[in-house]
């Protein structure tokens, strides 16, 4: 495998192998990945009824021909098994919904293998091509009846997860089809016409995020001249918030229900702050003057928008102690941080920090030893303050932040 | 996901297993006297039990001279162990979410944050292999995961 690759992109190559053995006839009982502990590899394994003992050299010979044109692992990853192997029994069982994925994972190791995690593919990878009439019809009316205001171009959203588990308790066919499985199959529907659609949802997120920023970085800028952009200052030394994210995602037809003419305002100052912040973002540079018109449009914005932005109590409490951690321990290079509230892989609640920092002043090894020591005041603040989550820092340059942008 | 990401989130993937191993290696080293039996002890460790254990040993409250206090047992430990301990919950999250969540985008800026945060934490071992109390922390990442007798 490349060293340049991920999870995902091998998942989706290893359906494409799969696609094309199943095309060409070799029969998959099951498949999956397997990642090892020992050494950090994931290896795919397929199950077929053309890999027993006899038959492995030739089908080996075969699975090597369908990979022409893959690139994110070769054939010396790919393991064949054949139907009676122990391994293959154990993800047979997965493949079927006969057992759980910690239920396959335990019966691997006990037989002997070092396995730590799997992703075991869905039955058939293009399973929506075999959903029946009645099934495509109710597909079409849960999606109806969910009416996702956009399901983006990623299959893991909130609607389409809403979708596949309407449709998995609605259905009595048997397939365990996933959330992406229904994705193509709505796609091939023709319920693509909202694909890609802006959602207020993403709108919110973006100024959200612009929010806390703006918010933050006038409360470090405090007592701290340096903090502020100079005349003819660097871009990355001033206001991350100024850039067109802050904005992107807007649509006027979102808040009708503020009435037509605050509705006019919004917009006006929408337009406004994404102008000011183009120049800048095209520029690459600020100055005072320029900082100050998009500070008073972003307030306009701010009250306007208030309504939509909600701010707990728990959040209030978080914001105020990751302020007070800041102006005590964040050194200079740290420009504005951000956060949000989520629960971790363990299932935890979490605080997710975010830093933006001058990757100018930056300096290369210390980020480890600043990190370990952010967290820990964050956490020990988090304690004395009640709040039970645990902290998790992430970092990006202001140059990254604008680059998404 | 972008693709220029990819290497970003393999370099956070590698940061973690190399704590994760290191961790490893040196517990087998000092719980099994066997060679040959090692790999095979090595194998059961478990990733959730790690974490928990170094969860509890990050929750530590800070005392003076650079020592921490176990909550529950009131065991003191060194800053480097704490460390470790914090870095290794960091790091598993970390490449929890490179590996799986692509719906966030990934900063080469937090790649390095990760790697340098492996580093680190391996320049603590070096501080602290030789204490007593990391003894009782390698067997605990192990014996944690083990059933106790009704």
């Amino acid at each position: 495998m490349s060293t340049a690759t991920t999870v995902w992109e091998q998942i989706d190559e290893g359906r494409r192998l799969l696609d094309r053995l199943e095309q060409s006839g070799f029969g998959i009982s099951s498949a999956a990945w397997l990642h090892f502990s020992d050494d950090g590899l994931w290896l795919l394994y397929i199950v077929s009824t053309d890999a027993d003992a006899d038959r492995s050299a030739a089908a080996k010979q075969k699975v090597a021909r369908e990979m022409s044109g893959l690139t994110t692992f070769s054939i010396s990853e790919v393991k064949l098994l054949g139907v009676k192997d122990p391994i293959g029994k154990s993800l047979s069982n997965g493949f079927q919904g006969r057992s759980l994925r910690s239920q396959v994972l335990d019966s691997i190791k006990l037989a002997g293998l070092a396995v730590d995690d799997c992703y075991i593919y869905p039955p058939s990878s293009r399973s929506h091509t075999f959903l029946s009439d009645e099934q495509k019809q109710l597909l079409i009316s849960i999606y109806n009846e969910i009416r996702p205001l956009g399901v983006d171009d990623l299959p893991y959203t909130d609607e389409m997860e809403s979708i596949h588990r309407e449709f998995t308790e609605r259905s009595d066919s048997g397939l365990a089809l996933t959330t992406r499985d229904l994705f193509k199959a709505l796609k091939n529907l023709g319920r693509q016409g909202t694909l890609g659609r802006r959602t207020l949802k993403e709108f919110l997120s973006n100024f959200r995020v612009a929010r806390n920023l703006f918010v933050h970085d006038r409360a470090m800028a405090e007592g701290d001249s340096s903090h502020k952009s100079m005349p003819g200052g660097n871009y990355t030394q001033s206001a991350i918030w100024l850039t067109p994210k802050s904005v992107q995602g807007f649509n006027r037809e979102f808040f009708g229900d503020l009435g037509f003419d605050r509705q006019m305002e919004l917009e006006t100052n929408v337009m406004k702050f994404r102008t000011l912040a183009e120049s800048v973002h095209a520029n690459a540079m600020t100055n005072n003057e320029l900082l100050h018109q998009a500070e008073e449009v972003f307030v306009k914005i701010l009250e306007i928008l208030e309504p939509y932005i909600l701010i707990t109590d728990e959040e209030r409490k978080v914001e105020k102690v990751l302020g007070e951690v800041s102006k005590k321990f964040f050194l200079d290079w740290v420009l504005n941080w951000d956060y949000e509230l989520g629960t971790d892989s363990d299932g935890g609640p979490a605080l997710w920090v975010n830093l933006y920092i001058d990757q100018s002043n930056a300096v290369s090894g210390q980020l480890g030893r600043s990190a370990a020591e952010w967290n820990s005041k964050v956490r020990k603040a988090l304690v004395d303050a009640g709040v039970d989550r645990w902290p998790y820092l992430r970092i990006r340059t202001s140059a990254e932040h604008r680059a998404w942008s | 996901m972008k693709t220029v990401e990819a290497p970003s989130r393999r370099a956070i993937s590698t940061a973690y297993y190399a704590l994760f191993h290191l961790l490893i290696h040196e517990a087998t080293i000092r719980l099994v006297q066997v060679d040959d039996i090692r790999p095979r002890v090595a194998r059961t460790f478990d990733h959730n039990i790690m974490r928990k254990v170094c969860q509890e040993y990050a929750t530590a409250t800070e005392e003076e001279g650079e020592q921490f206090r176990l909550k529950i047992t009131g065991i003191l430990i060194p800053k480097g162990l704490f460390n470790i301990a914090s870095t290794f919950v960091a790091l598993q999250e970390a490449r929890i979410q490179a590996d799986y969540n692509l719906l966030d985008s990934l900063s080469n800026a937090d790649a390095l944050l990760n790697v340098e945060r492996a580093e680190a934490a391996f320049e603590d071992w070096q501080r602290v292999e030789t204490q007593a109390v990391t003894n009782g922390f390698l067997s605990e990442l192990w014996c944690r995961g083990i059933p106790k007798r009704g």
